[in-house]
């Protein structure tokens, strides 16, 4: 569920951060949703149990998440305000990629624009596969 | 955070081939460190003076405060260590190697020597010869973890063994950390497991430290893998 890439130059504590924060945002952990201990979570994604407690420290600090002692960290309830906001950020940073992406192949706004549209239509996908009419 | 050992102008020749000097390092309770330096830099060395299986020729050492003697009995039985090429009397049972080691230390916990015996299905009463290497790192990790160490250095220990086993490895020692907290002192020239639990990063070259400083900053700041910033701080200048 939680990704982390070692080789990125983001540090893990800020990927998970940010992780937990896209599955907010997704809607695929809801306010009062548990999440695993700092333990379970560094075993399972093999990181520092340090890293994990601090992605969770900020998260805490930001009330995304809450914690109560020997039950373990929540989702807040007060954790849906800032969720239209992060999906922008989150979104706006894949697009970013992918803009910066094209850039490389000479691209210009109106064929980005363009690709972007077949991409929603479906059409690209669909004469690749050679989806029947 | 709270200084553990503090090492000054540690120092160390085999013959005219000075290896260590001017070495200095101060290690902070709580905290996993990531000693990475090229074969012959002085890693394997910089463990054994430690834990006193070979002198110093200068420098001091304080723990927790304390000065102490390199190598005195008393400091050391507060590490755990597993050394990259462990000696083992191969005639002894898994039992026995464990019931030898607990003389040596005060805080020694057999039970927890037994549970973790049974979590990674090591039987008691194999002998010794007949474990494969993988086997007797695990046996290795046991023995220094059922000491309650406050420092567990790691020589490397990992090296030669499958992805699978350094994966279950790695995963005891990110168990271990969550459980008890200790200090990690992990040499390695295995980049890759070192970038996931490492917070401080140490590069040892031409007998000192060339960098040492908290991981996430070097990363910042170089925008590039620990391979490369690795590869980029010591290769070409010297040799």
């Amino acid at each position: 569920m939680i990704r982390v890439d070692t080789t990125s130059f983001v540090p893990i504590y800020e990927q998970i951060r940010k992780e937990i924060v896209r599955l907010v945002a997704a809607g695929a952990l809801k306010p009062g949703a548990p999440l695993p201990s700092i333990r379970d979570l560094a075993t399972e994604i093999l990181v520092n149990p340090n890293t994990v407690a601090r992605a969770y420290r900020e998260l805490e600090r930001d009330g995304l998440i809450s914690t109560r002692q020997g039950s373990g960290s929540f989702i807040s309830a007060g954790a849906s305000p800032d969720v239209e906001a992060e999906r922008k950020a989150y979104l706006g940073r894949v697009f970013d990629a992918a803009i910066a992406e094209a850039g490389t192949f000479g691209l210009g706004a109106e064929d980005i624009l363009t690709l972007f549209e077949e991409r929603l239509r479906g059409g690209s996908r669909g004469s690749r596969k050679g989806r029947p009419a | 955070m709270s200084e553990l050992l503090r090492i000054e102008r540690l120092s160390k020749s085999f013959g005219r081939r000075s290896v260590l000097r001017d070495f200095n390092l101060t290690i902070e309770s709580g905290r996993v460190y990531g000693l990475l330096g090229r074969n012959g830099e002085g890693k394997t060395t910089l463990a054994r003076v430690l834990m006193g299986v070979i002198p110093a020729d200068g420098g001091s050492l304080h723990f927790k405060g304390r000065r102490i003697t390199f190598g005195a009995s008393d400091y050391k039985r507060e590490f755990g260590y597993v050394p990259e090429d462990p000696f083992f009397y191969d005639g002894m049972t898994v039992r026995g190697m464990l019931a030898f080691n607990a003389r040596f230390y005060p805080r020694w916990d057999g039970k927890r020597a037994a549970a973790d015996l049974d979590r990674f299905g090591l039987e008691p009463k194999a002998k010794i010869a007949t474990l494969s290497r993988g086997t007797k790192l695990k046996l290795e990790l046991v023995t220094a973890l059922a000491a309650a160490p406050e420092l567990l250095i790691l020589d490397d220990p990992t090296s030669g063994l499958d992805v699978p086993t350094r994966r279950d490895f790695l995963r005891d020692i990110i168990r271990e950390l969550a459980a008890s907290g200790t200090s990690i002192l992990f040499a390695t020239h295995v980049v890759h497991e070192l970038e996931r639990v490492v917070e401080r990063l140490l590069i040892l070259h031409g007998g000192r430290l060339i960098l040492d400083e908290d991981f996430d900053a070097v990363k910042a700041r170089h925008q590039a893998s620990l391979e490369d910033i690795f590869v980029g701080l010591v290769s070409g200048d010297r040799k």
